[in-house]
């Protein structure tokens, strides 16, 4: 899985280096259109995050000039200007998605796991962890070979931990996965806090093998232990 | 005092002017008319007084006036010579009962040695008459001048006066926040166009601050999106290291919510900005009742935790018409303020009746202070994670969509209603 990283910032570019490491994707960074144009050329990516803010032109020329060689496949733009006219802009050009800074690196992580399912054609619409099959497209989750019942929110967190599996997600990057904006009070993490026990639950009845663990009250991880 | 209107000052101004002006100019007409009137009157007896001493002189005798009794002269001894005196005087006239004014001149002539003094009278009947008849058509012409002064002053002044009333009109209609400019009419007269130069000046200036301050707040709160970004990820990615102590892990968790904070404040605030740079514009019917089941998903957590019921009385068909993004902000933000500020066991009902939008909701505090209610970052309770901003956000939305926000408060509820 190769990735390329069109970023200015070097500090956000190590981030999302450091990321990709562990995620496994093999990242390459590109810091100005001009390297970035130059690389597309030469060599052949599954995902390319970029910033629409470079210093020596905007992103969403760059967007245009890889229309026109059709390679605008897996693009997800990553945005300071949470602009809704960059942003139609952008997905009309054939960008996959839009991300707007500042961003959880778990939702980033999400999405460009859906650009990835999206490029594969025969890809089922499915993550699996260990025992877990979920069902993207119908909403639905199997352990084992047997159906569980979920409600909205528990499919919403299971999906995020899957997709994120390994990982440490933060509460409040999970928190904003299940909420998005519109919640912003303290109780989110509360209510986070109960909708987990209840997943808990419904994952060890259903004998799932995996174990979401709490990290010291920062975040959760999912993990076959 | 009720402030008086420029244009009935001035023509008030100058019709009292006129009128003491004119009555002055009137008066001293009729004096001098007068005087003149009666100088030829004394002209009159003058010479009659004259015809009479030479008729006498060449007849060497004395008409004695009893003779004619009606003649308008009188002539008896006198004692000795005097100036001649003019003089008014009033005569009983015994056919009609009344006194009749009369213009007398007393005059002492010596005729063969002997003094006579010789008495004139001239009725003053005429001299009234043209004077009165003067007057009368002075007063007529006086009337008319009035009129027709008052007319044209005021039809003038309004026309004199039309760019500045305009100009007056633009001015009140004048929103800095709005990016039309102001419209004067270009005009002939040195002052109003001074002062449309003046006006149009000011008010570019304010406007283009206003947008720069605007702009400043949208660039600031972009430029912060990236520094946040990175400490966001950062800290992810510090999360991730298996040799975190519990006491890291502690610190690492304080500044994710408090980065976390820091970027909704900098969401909100560039909502806030780009509502007012008017950066929603496409409109369409946007169905309530579905927008507002879709919040209230996000809240079922608190309705659960504090017991709340909820009551929704809004028609399938109900919509506004809106931009869509615009319409979830202000339905989430009234939905949240309701849910926030309530009670245990308490209750929201939400209504959309005769195109008004309510949300009502039972809560434990007391009546917000209106004037402060939408103001910017005023708290009632001293909640972290409110600002004080989302009840600015949803008077801002109400206001670029001319729609009237109001606020009641009810035997221990909080009313919001939306009149679009």
């Amino acid at each position: 899985m190769k990735i390329l990283i069109v970023e200015d910032e070097l500090d956000l570019v190590s981030s999302l280096v450091a990321f990709a490491e562990r995620e496994n994707y093999k990242a390459e960074v590109a810091m100005t259109c001009q390297e970035a144009t130059k690389r597309i050329a030469l060599y052949e990516y599954d995902c390319i995050l970029l910033d629409i803010n470079l210093p020596d032109g905007n992103g969403l020329q760059l967007l245009e000039d890889l229309k026109k060689v059709n390679k605008t496949d897996g693009v997800i733009i990553i945005s300071a200007r949470n602009s809704l006219d960059d942003k139609v802009k952008g997905l009309n050009l054939g960008a996959d998605d839009y991300l707007t800074k500042p961003f959880h690196l778990s939702e980033l992580n999400a999405r460009i796991q859906a650009v990835i399912r999206r490029k594969k054609f025969d890809a089922p619409h499915t993550l699996t962890f260990s025992n877990i099959i979920i069902d993207l497209a119908s909403h639905t989750v199997t352990i084992g070979d047997q159906a569980v019942s979920l409600t909205r929110k528990e499919f919403d967190i299971l999906q995020h931990l899957v997709a994120n599996n390994n990982r440490v997600i933060s509460k409040a990057s999970l928190a904003e996965y299940i909420w998005g904006d519109r919640v912003d009070s303290a109780d989110s993490f509360d209510f986070l806090f109960v909708h987990l026990k209840n997943l808990k639950k419904k994952l060890k009845q259903a004998e799932a093998a995996v174990e979401i663990k709490n990290i010291y009250g920062v975040g959760y991880q999912l993990i076959e232990p | 005092m009720k402030p008086l209107k420029l244009l009935a000052l001035t023509s008030l101004n100058y019709l009292v002017i006129f009128s003491v002006l004119t009555l002055f100019f009137f008066a001293i007409f009729y004096f001098i008319t007068k005087q003149e009137v009666l100088r030829s009157t004394d002209e009159v007896l003058y010479n009659k007084k004259m015809h009479l001493q030479e008729w006498f002189g060449k007849h060497r005798s004395i008409i004695s006036t009893e003779a004619f009794p009606y003649s308008n002269f009188t002539i008896q001894p006198a004692v000795g010579l005097r100036e001649d005196i003019y003089s008014d005087t009033l005569i009983y006239e015994t056919v009609d009962l009344e006194w009749d004014e009369f213009r007398k001149l007393t005059s002492t002539f010596e005729l063969d040695g002997k003094l006579y003094r010789l008495d004139i009278v001239v009725a003053r009947m005429e001299t009234h008459e043209i004077v009165s008849s003067i007057l009368q058509s002075l007063l007529v012409v006086f009337v008319l001048m009035v009129a027709a002064f008052y007319f044209t002053t005021r039809y003038f002044s309004k026309k004199l006066w039309k760019p500045f009333y305009h100009t007056l009109q633009q001015l009140n209609r004048f929103e800095v926040d709005q990016s039309r400019e102001i419209d004067l009419k270009p005009g002939r007269i040195e002052e109003f166009i001074l002062l449309n130069k003046s006006i149009a000046d000011l008010t570019n200036r304010t406007q283009s601050t206003f947008q720069n301050q605007k702009q400043f707040i949208e660039n600031a709160s972009h430029e912060m999106q990236t520094p946040l970004a990175i400490a966001q990820s950062k800290l992810e990615l510090l999360i991730t290291d298996p040799h975190l102590t519990e006491h890291q892990a502690d610190i690492i968790q304080t500044l994710i919510r408090s980065t976390q904070r820091l970027a909704k404040l900098n969401k909100i605030l560039l909502l806030l900005s780009k509502i007012e740079n008017q950066q929603f514009l496409e409109k369409e019917g946007v169905l309530i009742k579905p927008l507002l089941e879709e919040i209230l998903i996000n809240f079922e957590e608190q309705q659960q935790s504090l017991n709340i019921q909820v009551e929704i009385s809004v028609a399938e068909s109900a919509s506004f018409h809106a931009n869509k993004t615009l319409a979830d902000l202000l339905i989430t933000n009234l939905v949240k303020n309701a849910f926030f500020h309530n009670q245990h066991n308490g209750s929201i009902r939400i209504e959309m009746r005769d195109r008004n939008f309510s949300i009502t909701n039972t809560s434990p505090t007391s009546e917000i202070p209106k004037e402060r209610l939408f103001q910017r970052f005023y708290k009632q309770s001293s909640a972290k994670d409110s600002w004080g901003l989302g009840l600015a956000m949803v008077k801002k939305i109400c206001d670029i969509n001319q729609w009237t926000l109001s606020y009641q408060w009810e035997k221990g509820r909080h009313i919001f209603i939306v009149s679009c």
